[in-house]
């Protein structure tokens, strides 16, 4: 293949109309064809006299962050089966917890425990800081089992959810529950948002993360986590 | 230390694409001082951000900055496709360095200059070409307008401007001395 078969690749590539499959494809052939590859070199390095251009930085963007996401879906092919997450969701809820059992009600579908979990398995993690020290980690649920945070640091929730999941919320699971987060899961990162910073009084404080793939009220949260048996806590000092 | 440098070391997902985001340029323009070629430069920078997420539990937020862990990485990571590919340093790389590729940071000594040729060269350009080649010239790569908006100013469709911005492209690219500050681009 040459660039006259080529040639008209390049150019859809520069005007960013290339879909991803496309694009890898070009680049494979680009990286063995010396006249494809100084046309390509010419017209982007034309481009790049006048700045990076915009569709040039969401490019480059794009193939970075899906070489990265593939590495990561390889990576995390791990104990966790997909068909069980499968039937979960079919059931339009989520449960998760820090709790190393399986428990099953007609709404709650599965706990998650056990500090094997590969690294994209729905996690909890809690950060701490107090004053100026650095942030650190107190807490990755399900794996740290009971931790520990000092009354005058500031907490703060980050869930990490499965797949298809667009809702998660960190509950306390007391009598009565409360609700400490609530945030919409991005479908690129599978993550919410770091929560705000929060000072908890001292006790013992038993969480839960309930995860659904739609937005959920916090009445329809807490009447979630009440199917809940909960065994996971975090202790402020 | 931040929270983001934290989760980076972690290997969150969301905070590798906050890095990203954060520290790409300047990961582009360090590769920059290794290759000219363009198409050589999108893949070391994939090749660098690819290690970067391999070895997220190498970086030790408790020991300094992720940029100057980045621009260590980026300059062993350069090195390495340098030798994959039987090439040798250009005159000013450093064969090795002890201080986290410091070096990458500081200006080339002719910076100024070359931006003041670089600005004369695209004047001199945009005056020789057609009344509606400078045009598109000046919205779609000065301005970074978008393909239906540059259409939009200028009064044609969409895909005329699309032909218009390739054949300005073309036209740079057989610039004789465009070409030689593309050498010098870094």
């Amino acid at each position: 293949m040459t660039l006259a078969t080529h040639g008209k690749d390049i150019e859809a590539a520069l005007l960013g109309e290339l879909s991803g499959a496309d694009e890898l494809a070009l680049r494979e052939h680009l990286r063995g064809c010396d006249e494809c590859r100084a046309e390509y070199d010419a017209l982007t390095g034309a481009e790049r006299l006048f700045g990076e251009s915009k569709s040039q930085a969401a490019r480059g963007e794009a193939r970075v962050l899906a070489a990265a996401a593939e590495r990561q879906r390889l990576a995390a092919r791990g104990p966790w089966g997909f068909a069980v997450l499968g039937a979960a969701l079919a059931a339009g809820l989520l449960v998760m917890v820090n709790a190393a059992t399986w428990s099953s009600s007609q709404e709650e579908v599965r706990l998650r425990g056990g500090s094997g979990a590969a690294q994209t398995a729905p996690a909890l993690l809690v950060y701490a800081r107090a004053g100026e020290a650095p942030v650190r980690l107190a807490a990755d649920f399900p794996g740290s089992g009971e931790a520990r945070v000092k009354g005058d640091e500031l907490v703060q929730f980050f869930v990490r959810a499965d797949a298809e999941v667009r809702f998660a919320a960190v509950v306390r699971v007391a009598e009565p529950s409360e609700v400490l987060q609530a945030a919409d899961v991005d479908p690129q990162t599978g993550t919410t948002p770091v929560g705000l910073a929060m000072q908890l009084g001292p006790g013992r404080y038993r969480l839960a993360v309930v995860q659904s793939p739609q937005r959920l009220g916090r009445e329809q949260v807490l009447r979630a986590v009440k199917t809940v048996l909960a065994s996971g806590t975090l202790v402020v000092e | 230390m931040t929270l983001e440098e934290v989760r980076f070391a972690r290997g969150e997902q969301s905070a590798f694409v906050a890095a990203y985001r954060r520290h790409g340029q300047a990961v582009q323009r360090w590769v920059r001082r290794f290759f000219s070629s363009p198409f050589e430069q999108e893949e070391a920078v994939q090749e660098v951000w690819l290690t970067a997420h391999r070895m997220h539990a190498a970086y030790e937020p408790a020991r300094g900055d992720l940029s100057v862990w980045l621009r260590a990485l980026t300059a062993n990571r350069c090195r390495e496709l340098w030798r994959q590919r039987g090439r040798r340093p250009t005159a000013d790389v450093p064969i090795d360095d002890v201080s986290d590729a410091l070096w990458l940071d500081a200006p080339g000594p002719d910076d100024g200059a070359f931006a003041k040729t670089l600005n004369a060269e695209l004047t001199r350009f945009a005056a020789s070409l057609p009344d509606d080649e400078a045009r598109v010239l000046e919205l779609s790569l000065v301005q970074q307008r978008t393909h239906p908006e540059v259409a939009l100013a200028l009064g044609i469709d969409e895909r005329r401007a699309k032909y218009l911005k390739m054949k300005v492209l073309a036209a740079a690219s057989r610039d004789g001395a465009l070409r030689a500050l593309m050498q010098e681009l870094k």
